[in-house]
């Protein structure tokens, strides 16, 4: 039997679609959870890596659980303010940080990583997760996963057009799900943001 | 009939399956014949499924010591449905690492790997092959009956 967060998407997706197998419900449940934290940058982990002088290539530790997915934010811990501390710091290989310049001395460096999730799965069969993201937007994951069975063909569940149905609310959530978490999730913040190219020469990406 | 080879010393409840797959049970005085597990109507393993296939080919009388339809004649078409299963609707062995079961008759205690909703189904597919066999028993109709609800029940919700 299913447990822990995700038991009620479970419950919701079983009702809904007659005649799902457990194991394949489980299987789209992975794919949705894997392109929401993908997409959203909800689910994210700090971790530390030293940086030393003459070294440009890193390997960030593993993470708790899943798989880090994207760079979001580095700052040196002995800082007493956090921002990025050199230009042109990149991941262009998730779980790899890349320097464009050479360190001038040693350091500690935190790394904000977004992950996404990855075997191996939790005793249920389930992506390894917290639970407030699953609960909290678990409306929109199952409308995610029944998305994904209706668009199976020769199913007793196919159903293209409530699969388009169920996908637009699916990336609606998501999309909110995005932004809420890019304002910390505050109420009223602000709701417009600079132009992405007055960012500061620290944030732009070195190609 | 058939030549029989019953165990020495049978423990209560023991079963036994003779070449042509019928089922006797030692009741501690003698062997009795009959279905495989008459005390349920689950379908859990090979032998309650045999059971009920049984039921609808209407060859639940062992007056005559032995069935129409032997076991692994049945059981042959079990894992030809299993098969047919497998290609028509593939998701339903992803928890098997998609590889098909495949049972024989002596072992009727044996699991049924798949999920319960498409047990009918496949006791659907097991009753409409064993009619398409060419006896007295035979109803084509009702053959081909049971093969389309087979398939109508993978690929349609009824």
């Amino acid at each position: 039997m299913p447990g822990g967060p995700f038991d009620r998407i479970f419950q919701d997706v079983r009702k809904d679609i007659p005649s799902v197998v457990d194991a394949v419900l489980r299987q789209e449940i992975f794919r949705v959870m894997d392109d929401f934290t993908q997409t959203t940058n909800i689910w994210q982990e700090t971790l530390p890596v030293t940086i030393v002088p003459q070294v440009l290539t890193y390997t960030l530790p593993a993470p708790a659980e899943g798989k880090v997915n994207r760079l979001m934010f580095v700052y040196d811990v002995n800082s007493p303010t956090r921002y990025w501390p050199m230009s042109g710091i990149m991941m262009r290989q998730p779980g790899v940080l890349t320097l464009y310049r050479d360190p001038s001395t040693t350091a500690t460096w935190a790394c904000v990583v977004a992950k996404r999730t990855y075997d191996p799965l939790n005793s249920d069969k389930f992506p390894d997760i917290d639970s407030w993201i699953v609960e909290k937007y678990a409306d929109t994951i199952g409308r995610g996963v029944i998305a994904r069975l209706q668009w199976e063909p020769q199913k007793p569940y196919s159903n293209p057009l409530l699969a388009q149905q169920n996908q637009r609310a699916y990336i609606s959530g998501r999309s909110l799900a995005r932004v809420n978490d890019g304002y910390g999730n505050v109420f009223n913040t602000q709701n417009w943001r600079y132009p992405q190219n007055w960012a500061s020469i620290t944030r732009k990406a070195y190609s | 009939m058939s030549e029989m080879d019953f165990p020495p010393s049978p423990s209560l409840g023991q079963k036994y399956t003779n070449a042509v797959g019928v089922v006797y049970e030692w009741n501690g005085a003698a062997w009795e014949i009959g279905f495989y597990d008459v005390s349920t109507e689950a379908f859990n393993s090979l032998g309650e499924l045999l059971d009920q296939i049984r039921v609808l080919l209407q060859d639940t009388d062992t007056l005559g010591h032995e069935y129409r339809y032997s076991n692994s004649s049945i059981v042959a078409n079990i894992n030809m449905g299993l098969m047919e299963m497998y290609r028509i609707r593939p998701d339903i062995f992803l928890e098997l690492g998609f590889k098909i079961p495949s049972y024989n008759d002596s072992r009727l205690d044996a699991a049924i790997g798949i999920e319960q909703q498409h047990i009918p189904a496949l006791i659907y597919y097991a009753v409409g092959m064993s009619q398409l066999r060419d006896d007295e028993g035979t109803q084509d109709s009702r053959a081909s009956s049971f093969l389309a609800k087979f398939t109508s029940m993978l690929v349609a919700v009824a």
